[in-house]
């Protein structure tokens, strides 16, 4: 028993160690995205910041997919801990974050903030408070086989019937030259948030809006989208994320692909097959009415309102989501910045050659549905992406199937609202 | 006894019973402090709902073709085991590698190997001539299900083989020795001794393996493309729990997913019973 105290009194001393050393600094928790580069230029970034002000940090690293983080950051936050002061969060969280962050637009002059592109800073804000910081965008980018489309004449399309005429023709072409594999377009198809972005953009594309839902515009989109497979798409385009679009693309198997910016970078490696025949341009527009849209992506911090050390917190979030940082992980890893200027800067364009493209793009991006639908709006996406990849498979008339859609986000939608108002 | 009660109340009837109260009540997975209690409308929901539907006869046949492969399957490789040739202390180890890699990553790896541009199942296929052009194995609808059967197949069988084994070992081997002196042929053996005396084991077994089926999660999470209509039980479960917050109809589900897997599981013990008893 004697043995058993020991322990205690050791354990016990220890412990007011570490807790007179935590009244001298603060320690700060910070979820990061252990997503390829990711996490190594947090850790930079952060050490920095540590040297600076005599803080300590611990990086809690966050699941790949951005299903799975929410989940956890929705556990921490739901449970009001005080365990995690910044969290790094998806573009469509926001409505769900605005009760458990600390509104950041008193931290932030007014020049600093007109200096991102407008939709990240109408993502981020609700009711006129800052409720994330932007940190960094993500932005659809057509990509494409420089060689191929040279090798026939072709230039980049710049509407979606375009598109769908040159990947069939230099895929009919390839494959009677003995290309076996090559395939027109490839996409994220899987039923997850990569498609939901796509949908939305197709439909931007074409002049609607899936919120409110254009149901004669969304009817165009599936009749014209329900022609891709198999004709210039694989079926297996059905189970595709991001990283098997970019691996389908890389090997030299597809010439044109829809991806986010990072696909650049490895692309452009030494090994990468595809090394200097990739050209990239904004998605094109479709239809009579249509216009050239890109979804918005990125990620951005926020400083949850259960920190005990919210002051170092925020001074934290400046930290990383200022320009200077924002500058360096887009030199050195591709990210795309969400400060408007850092687009004409000439080193940048130089090492992203597609800056000029992603920043034109940025200009006109438009938004998920998120803040419409609220807290349903996983579930929304969830059952549009269903419909969608059945109209993809030809298993649903492109009518019925914009109807259901309609029905759906409109019910979603309802119940969204009526949840507000009995909170309210 | 009793701490053996307590330790079962505690870590399996009290999570239980918390879902079942959960499934009673409207919870969202951010707002569990405020639930209210909404009768059985969640199972009313869930009733109603297509998927689920699709989501149970989806388990029921991955149970349904699955578990009989395996048995087939292990119950040969097991007889191959039993015997004694050069190598066998290496093969047997070598057998339970599928059984030994986690899942996740067995079937990451499968996801990969299965990829319909460059995966290399379809690149084998195409070379000896099995198909004429690379096939969507996770991604077609009426594909998944079998590519899914066909990858666990390949995981458990071992666990199944290996279980067999033991049973193998424990028999008398008396009866062989007689049956072998009077010239018996093998089929006869195998039929008329081997089988029947292994029956109780194999029950065993084949319960293991359909309890196991019935909550099939893993596989199909990473295999499969997120389409609704290729979901499991537990799948289904988890995308109304986790991914859309809605603590109390997953519940439901998952309340249903329990007295489904309890009701095979009386069914199974009561025909075991009664073999396992006309044996003795």
């Amino acid at each position: 028993m004697r043995q058993v105290y020991k322990v205690f009194a050791v354990l016990l001393s220890l412990s007011c160690v570490v807790f007179a050393t935590n009244a001298a600094a603060a320690t700060i928790r910070i979820t990061c995205r252990a997503k390829g580069q990711e996490l190594e230029l947090c850790k930079k970034a952060v050490q920095e910041w540590e040297k600076r002000t005599g803080n300590v940090v611990e990086i809690i690293p966050l699941p790949q997919s951005s299903s799975e983080a929410f989940v956890v950051t929705q556990q921490q936050l739901s449970a009001q801990t005080s365990d995690v002061d910044i969290f790094q969060v998806d573009t469509t969280w926001v409505s769900f974050l605005a009760a458990h962050v600390v509104s950041l637009k008193l931290y932030f002059s007014q020049q600093e903030l007109a200096a991102h592109f407008p939709a990240i800073l109408q993502n981020n804000t609700i009711n006129g408070e800052l409720i994330v910081a932007p940190w960094y965008a993500d932005v659809d980018l057509l990509f494409y086989r420089k060689d191929l489309l040279e090798k026939y004449g072709k230039l980049p399309p710049t509407s979606w019937e375009d598109l769908f005429l040159i990947a069939q023709e230099i895929q009919e072409s390839e494959r009677a030259a003995g290309n076996g594999r090559l395939w027109g377009y490839v996409f994220r198809g899987k039923a997850y948030e990569g498609l939901m972005c796509h949908v939305v953009e197709w439909i931007g594309a074409f002049g609607g809006t899936l919120y409110p839902p254009d149901i004669a515009c969304i009817i165009e989109v599936f009749t014209f989208i329900a022609q891709f497979i198999p004709k210039i798409s694989p079926a297996g385009t059905l189970n595709y994320a991001e990283e098997d679009v970019r691996g389908v693309f890389q090997s030299g198997n597809a010439i044109f692909a829809s991806n986010w910016p990072y696909t650049w970078a490895l692309t452009q490696t030494e090994n990468s097959p595809v090394k200097g025949k990739v050209g990239i341009c904004v998605l094109p527009k479709g239809g009579q009415h249509g216009k050239c849209t890109s979804v918005l992506g990125g990620w951005g911090l926020c400083v949850s309102r259960y920190s005990r050390n919210q002051e170092a917190a925020i001074d934290l979030v400046r930290w990383l989501t200022r320009p200077e940082e924002q500058r360096r992980r887009a030199l050195h890893a591709s990210y795309c910045p969400t400060i408007r200027l850092l687009y004409q800067d000439p080193e940048l364009l130089t090492a992203n050659p597609f800056f000029r493209q992603a920043g034109q793009a940025l200009e006109t991006v438009i938004l998920r549905p998120s803040s419409s639908l609220g807290r349903f709006y996983a579930q929304a996406s969830a059952s549009i992406v269903n419909l969608v990849q059945r109209v993809l498979l030809c298993r649903i008339a492109p009518d019925m199937a914009a109807q259901r859609l309609e029905k759906d986000i409109i019910g979603f939608h309802k119940r969204a609202s009526e949840m507000a108002t009995t909170k309210n | 006894m009793t701490p053996c009660l307590f330790v079962l109340l505690s870590v399996a009837a009290w999570p239980l019973f918390r879902t079942f109260l959960f499934s009673l009540t409207d919870a969202q997975l951010g707002d569990i402090p405020h639930a209210q209690f909404v009768g059985f409308a969640n199972f009313a929901e869930l009733f109603a709902d297509d998927n689920w539907w699709s989501a149970v006869k989806n388990t029921l046949l991955f149970a349904t073709f699955s578990v009989p492969c395996e048995a087939i399957l292990g119950l040969m490789i097991a007889l191959v085991l039993h015997k004694t040739f050069m190598g066998r202390g290496l093969l047997r180890a070598a057998v339970l590698v599928p059984w030994a890699i986690p899942t996740i990553v067995s079937a990451r790896m499968w996801s990969w190997m299965l990829h319909d541009v460059y995966g290399v199942i379809n690149e084998l296929l195409v070379w000896i001539g099995a198909i004429a052009a690379p096939l969507p194995w996770t991604a077609a609808p009426e594909l998944s299900l079998i590519t899914i059967v066909l990858v666990d197949v390949w995981k458990t069988t071992p666990f199944m083989a290996l279980l067999l084994l033991a049973g193998l070992q424990a028999l008398p081997q008396d009866c062989f020795e007689a049956a072998l002196v009077d010239g018996v042929s093998r089929k006869r053996i195998f039929f008329r001794i081997t089988l029947p005396l292994l029956r109780p084991t194999l029950i065993v077994a084949l319960i293991f393996r359909t309890l196991d089926a019935l909550r099939i999660f893993d596989l199909v999470y990473i295999l499969s493309s997120g389409d609704a209509d290729t979901d499991t039980m537990s799948v289904y479960a988890r995308r109304h729990f986790v991914d859309y917050a809605n603590v109390g109809h997953g519940s439901a589900a998952a309340v249903c997913l329990f007295f489904i897997v309890a009701l095979v599981t009386v069914l199974y013990i009561n025909i075991g019973r009664h073999n396992i008893l006309g044996e003795v």
